[in-house]
């Protein structure tokens, strides 16, 4: 058994050598994970080429639906950058209040947090970085803080392409998954919320700070566990984001100078910066509660089955109808539709360029096209391994080494695989089934485990290389990503600890 | 050059990974050229650069 347990773990050792030890990007490091699953599937657990490309055929849909969210998720927040809505919101941010923990706590948790929710890909700390040195805070903090606040959000956001990985990997439905997993970020947003603070002012800066971060974070987290309780699962961090930046922007007003009481102008500016989003929330509440929108929106569906299949070693994979794709009411279908609109107004407006589409169409191009390949390389090597008997072996032995503390260990594993892959949505990808088939195995509640799974890989993200290497080079501090680092591990570490303690806690009552 | 091989390498991945969802096409032995191009596409995507 535990040569076996050593042969399936190997394609995932391969991929996470490469990224960590030899610095490989996903979109390498990917492919080599999904050429050593196949070699050790066809070499140690007998698969043949009709399992290899009925393999492909699912990773192509279960791809799909993820990158289609990517892409959208991306194109949306292009248009809106190239329009101004982001420089408006940086604009916006100071003029609320003079009280610097207040500014701080506000840009790089609930602002941080909502550019999590409609953007992703390293936004948050890009954007918030380079604000928060504008205002006087060090460059060290600038980075750490907003990579430390909207970790909570990862999962939900991106438009929820975190979630609906996890959803696709695991096949379990996300209604069974949403509430747990919401529940456990949004208590780990509270430890990033006190952890922004403790790196803005000390921990007499948490104590100072200590009413604003309960309300904001109670706010954000029962907005979040509200909106995707309610089925719009990739409205979560954006919405928790919004809520929360209303709640900061109430408490600012309150410690308000007296020199900014009359200037309203700012808040024009904000409305302005917020009308893309604004649309995306009405489009996808049109779509989800108004059917005939969603009847209409239903005419094209792709679906790809799978049948019955068995490896020479007798490990069999029962058919399956697949899962659906509603192409034209699919969550990237409706920020495409967004983008489209938020274009044409801001064209007919005045305040996109004519060339601007070009620019945008090669951004997209040069950042969204390796996580692609990465996001379907791995999807294929999970696949792979899944089909194979590579997932149900590392379960096996995962659940004889760790016994009773699988449901700590849990998180951890959630968290190395978003650290070495750098993603919330790599992790659960790759890890989603090893989590689902160990809580089978050992009579654990699935959905608690994979809700692990996803807050681990949430919070193991603030310490992903890229996202580092992003914050580093937007305030000046390139070739000190060590030091970076080791800041963050000094507040994700106890965050981890807690949550797998929680989890362990969970399970035992 | 890099981006086009990129793109070069995710469209030899895609493509056989649609077309492995027709079971008519399968068999008809597109099963080692489909492959073989994922394969491909799979190599380009590690050796771009």
């Amino acid at each position: 058994m535990w040569i076996e347990w050593i042969a399936a773990l190997l394609p995932i050792i391969i991929l996470l050598l490469m990224m960590v030890r030899f610095h490989w990007g996903a979109s390498r490091a990917g492919p080599l994970g999904w050429f050593a699953s196949v070699a050790v599937g066809y070499l140690h657990f007998g698969i043949n080429l009709e399992i290899l490309a009925w393999s492909q055929a699912k990773a192509f849909f279960l791809s799909l639906d993820v990158l289609l969210i990517v892409w959208g998720a991306f194109l949306l927040y292009r248009v809106a950058d190239e329009a101004g809505s982001i420089d408006a919101l940086r604009a916006w941010m100071p003029s609320l209040t003079q009280d610097k923990g207040i500014q701080g706590l506000l840009i790089a948790w609930p602002f941080a947090s909502f550019l999590q929710g409609v953007g992703g890909f390293g936004v948050p700390v890009a954007v918030t970085a380079p604000l928060l040195v504008g205002l006087g805070f060090s460059p060290i903090m600038a980075v750490t803080a907003p990579s430390i606040g909207h970790a909570w959000a990862v999962t939900f956001g991106s438009l929820a392409s975190s979630f609906q990985a996890l959803i696709a990997a695991s096949g379990i439905p996300g209604e069974s998954l949403a509430a747990l997993s919401a529940l456990l970020l949004g208590l780990a947003g509270f430890g990033c919320g006190i952890a922004v603070a403790a790196v803005m002012e000390g921990w007499s800066g948490v104590r100072r700070l200590l009413i604003p971060i309960l309300l904001i974070g109670t706010v954000m987290g029962g907005v979040q566990i509200a909106v995707v309780t309610s089925g719009a699962w990739a409205l979560g961090a954006m919405m928790a984001g919004l809520a929360g930046m209303a709640i900061s922007v109430i408490l600012a007003r309150m410690k308000r100078d007296r020199s900014l009481q009359g200037d309203t102008s700012y808040h024009a500016l904000a409305a302005w910066a917020f009308s893309p989003y604004a649309l995306l929330i009405v489009l996808t509440l049109a779509v989800q509660g108004i059917p005939s929108i969603k009847q209409a929106l239903s005419v094209v569906i792709l679906q790809g089955g799978t049948p019955r299949m068995e490896t020479a070693l007798g490990f069999i994979s029962p058919a399956s109808a697949g899962k659906e794709i509603a192409v034209l009411r699919h969550a990237g279908a409706i920020l495409l539709y967004t983008s489209l609109i938020s274009y044409g107004v801001f064209r007919l407006s005045g305040n996109i360029e004519r060339g601007s589409i070009r620019v945008i169409a090669a951004d997209m191009l040069r950042k969204v096209l390796p996580s692609s390949v990465a996001i379907f390389a791995m999807v294929s090597m999970s696949v792979v391994m899944a089909h194979s008997g590579m997932t149900r072996a590392l379960a096996e032995g995962l659940a004889s080494l760790a016994g009773d503390v699988v449901p700590f260990v849990s998180v951890w594993i959630g968290a190395l695989g978003a650290f070495m892959t750098g993603s919330n949505t790599n992790s659960n990808v790759l890890f989603a089934l090893l989590q689902r088939d160990t809580a089978n195995l050992l009579s654990l509640p699935v959905s608690l485990m994979l809700a692990a799974q996803t807050t681990g890989a949430a919070l193991g993200s603030i310490i992903s290389p890229t996202k580092i290497v992003v914050g580093a080079s937007t305030t000046g501090m390139q070739g000190q990503e060590g030091g970076i680092l080791r800041v963050l591990l000094r507040y994700m570490l106890p965050m981890l600890l807690g949550l797998g303690l929680l989890v362990q806690g969970l399970v035992c009552v | 050059m890099r981006m086009v091989m990129l793109v070069l390498a995710f469209t030899l991945m895609l493509i056989p990974a649609v077309l492995f969802n027709f079971p008519s096409l399968q068999s008809m032995g597109f099963q080692i050229p489909g492959l073989l191009l994922t394969g491909v596409g799979m190599l380009l995507a590690m050796f771009r650069s």
